[in-house]
């Protein structure tokens, strides 16, 4: 472990809190970060010495910061959030005397559907489709800059799917199932690039440390090649759902539908359209795309988004030889024990889980 | 034909988030009423009282508590942390002025019966916010399970929680230092409070949170109303649906928290189950006929306060600060025999591989 105190900004999120937990249990002094006291809920559980500093105030990072020797930069937001906390971030560090950064980025950098042979040297691009990719390459990108200047060594990690407790592809995919809302995109067959929440963070204590690895990014996940489906079925099988009653989409009609709905929307053409107009444009729109999915009467409507079409039809599995090598990660969770896990934790949760507590 | 009685004067010591989103629009309501008037407001932090103090041109602005006391209000309210509570409430009763203390009324039940100790020896009145005593459907529900309506009870089940977003200003709310408010104390409170009003104290409880040497963001507790069995589960970590249920022999209800006016309800045999929006009751008809939707959530938690300073109210709906003492005495027990949830995914995967 490092020789001093691992500051974890972003210690309120879901990632964020599993790095303080699993750090703090195993006996590291972690200083745990948030913008404002409330995120501090889950840090809260442990007697942590907590501090507050909202991730754009470069004063208040760098005295949050005073006594670290590391730090875990775990920071969720908007696109502005993502980009724009990065420079006072790691000014703050460097000003604190920080020794290395360990950047959460996300796999989604290279797509939601990276093509055949992608790698940590695959070049990135900022024109995606998904806002949010855009942003973490910027942020990627704007954290190599500074290292350019700074003296704090950067390590990028790039996860897949983050699924464990607490996560939106665990308990929001529970309520999207309770809702109704649920739905595979052509059968849910594409190659989810899943990981375990506990599988980042024992690859993020790996990065804290590792020698010689400056500047360098990392493609993480699990062992296990699976599919959206594997991912759906534990979780439908907890809450005594059919997997295979589920709507399934085709993808060529959700490519088809969401960018005319996107280009419709952003045009010119539709904001010059007056107010009350255009809700009865949108009005008329809901009630096709309802009529079409066929959705039972009060149920929640299956949202395809473009993002989910593409992750749904995936065909590649991103490697994390990189990791191996340099990091020395290997997957310490299996898929089917990190799926046990999360299955508890819906229990724990409240969630209707067969045989649970809530049940 | 009598005079009004003149407004009250009134003092709010504590001018953080409760008192900022709650309590500063009630008494905006009460005073346009003529009902009463904010001559102070105290707290140590200026900003805080700056912010708070302007929705009240006329009120005075005092940091130190003391001052507060020497201006001599006839109802002082207190919102201030809950560290707080029994010195300031003590003091305040000491010094001939009536008190409503928000909830809870103080960090333990020692604290609390020498609060309520002081209100009978200074012959003063000590209230407490309760505020979901004040909705509709809560007095509802508690008349539907006291006149037997449910029949026999059988069971009851509370989920209570939502990701924690309260605008706290301190750290110190969410640390293991005195007066820190874990989720049992926070909403805790409130969900024992209208169970015991309810249906009593319960024969027997057991308690279990996910504190790990801090303060608990889960909890779960399971209760006994005689031979009824209660489980309460609250969170601040993840929102599931605020339901409470209530089910009974010959019908059940169904209540979303904070739900002022509306809840579900089932009778047993029909097949029927109908959703229920309660509206006053039509007085001076010869048939009971429904007037306006009942209140409101700021209705309800202006409705604390009009019974302290309304001559006009009915002062059944007040909410003596021994009320608080069931509850506060249900705490301690329950943090006293404490024990860990269950969390089988905590275990670090490096411990768990080896």
């Amino acid at each position: 472990m490092t020789s001093g105190p691992i500051a974890v900004l972003g210690a309120g999120g879901f990632i964020g809190n599993r790095v303080v937990e699993m750090l703090h249990l195993d006996g590291a002094p972690v200083i745990p970060i948030v913008r404002q006291p409330s995120s501090l809920v889950l840090p809260g559980r442990f007697d942590l010495p907590a501090r507050i500093a909202n991730a754009f105030d470069e004063n208040a990072l760098t005295e949050a910061f005073a006594g670290c020797d590391t730090a875990v930069i775990a920071i969720a937001g908007d696109p502005r959030t993502l980009v724009g906390s990065v420079t006072p971030v790691y000014r703050a560090a460097d000003s604190a005397g920080v020794r290395r950064l360990v950047h959460l980025s996300t796999a989604s950098v290279h797509g939601q559907a990276p093509l055949a042979g992608t790698d940590e040297t695959t070049p990135l691009s900022d024109r995606q489709q998904i806002p949010y990719n855009n942003a973490k390459v910027r942020a990627e990108r704007q954290l190599l800059r500074c290292g350019e200047s700074g003296s704090v060594e950067t390590v990028l990690l790039r996860p897949g799917i983050v699924y464990g407790p607490r996560s939106n592809w665990t308990g929001g995919l529970a309520d999207e199932m309770l809702a109704g809302a649920a739905s595979l995109v052509e059968g849910g067959r594409g190659i989810c690039n899943g990981i375990y929440v506990d599988n980042v963070v024992h690859a993020i204590r790996l990065a804290l440390t590792a020698p010689g690895v400056d500047r360098q990014a990392y493609l993480i996940g699990d062992a296990e090649t699976i599919t959206w489906r594997d991912l759906y079925g534990p979780i439908a099988a907890g809450l005594g759902i059919d997997l295979d009653l589920l709507p399934t989409t085709s993808a060529s009609a959700v490519s088809r539908r969401v960018p005319m709905v996107d280009r419709v929307r952003g045009s010119a053409a539709f904001r010059l359209v007056p107010a009350p107009v255009r809700a009865g444009m949108k009005a008329a729109y809901r009630t096709h795309r309802d009529a079409r999915q066929k959705v039972p009467s009060g149920s929640a409507v299956p949202t395809v988004t473009l993002e989910k079409a593409l992750l749904h039809t995936c065909a590649y599995k991103l490697p994390w030889s990189k990791a191996r090598q340099d990091l020395g990660y290997q997957p310490l969770v299996s898929f089917a024990d990190g799926c046990r896990r999360s299955v508890a934790w819906l229990d724990f949760a409240g969630y209707p889980v067969h045989g649970g507590s809530a049940a | 034909m009598n005079a009004r009685p003149a407004p009250v004067h009134v003092a709010l010591v504590g001018c953080g988030a409760v008192a900022q989103l709650y309590y500063r629009p009630a008494l905006e309501t009460l005073e346009r009423e003529g009902l009463l008037r904010l001559t102070a407001a105290h707290d140590p932090d200026p900003v805080a009282l700056d912010t708070f103090g302007d929705s009240f041109p006329s009120a005075r602005r005092l940091t130190r508590f003391p001052e507060v006391l020497a201006i001599s209000p006839q109802l002082v309210i207190i919102a201030s942390p809950p560290r707080y509570h029994p010195e300031q409430t003590i003091a305040a009763l000491a010094a001939g002025i009536d008190v409503h203390c928000e909830k809870p009324l103080a960090p333990n039940l020692a604290e609390g019966e020498r609060m309520v100790a002081a209100a009978v020896e200074a012959g003063r009145r000590l209230s407490i916010g309760m505020v979901r005593r004040h909705f509709a459907a809560t007095r509802a529900i508690g008349r539907l399970i006291s006149n037997g309506n449910l029949g026999p009870l059988g069971s009851i089940d509370c989920f209570e929680g939502t990701p924690f977003t309260w605008p706290v200003r301190s750290v110190d709310f969410l640390r293991p230092v005195a007066g820190a408010a874990g989720v049992l104390q926070d909403i805790g409170t409130h969900c024992l409070d209208l169970l015991t009003w309810w249906l009593g104290s319960p024969s027997a409880i057991s308690y279990e949170d996910d504190a790990m040497g801090g303060v608990e963001a889960n909890c779960r507790i399971e209760l006994m109303f005689g031979d009824v069995p209660a489980t309460v589960r609250l969170s601040r970590d993840w929102a599931r649906p605020n339901r409470y249920v209530i089910t009974g022999r010959d019908g059940w209800v169904a209540w979303t928290v904070n739900e002022t006016n509306h809840f579900d309800y089932g009778i047993s045999g029909t097949g029927y189950a109908g959703d229920l929006t309660l509206h006053e009751a039509s007085v001076g008809v010869r048939r009971p006929t429904l007037g306006a939707v009942a209140g409101e959530f700021d209705e309800a938690f202006a409705n604390q306060v009009r019974v302290l300073v309304d001559p006009a109210s009915d002062a059944r709906e007040r909410v003596p600060g021994a009320d608080a003492l069931t509850t506060l005495g249900l705490i301690d027990r329950c943090y006293a025999s404490r024990r860990q949830m269950p969390m089988p995914w905590m275990v670090p995967a490096w411990r768990a591989a080896t």
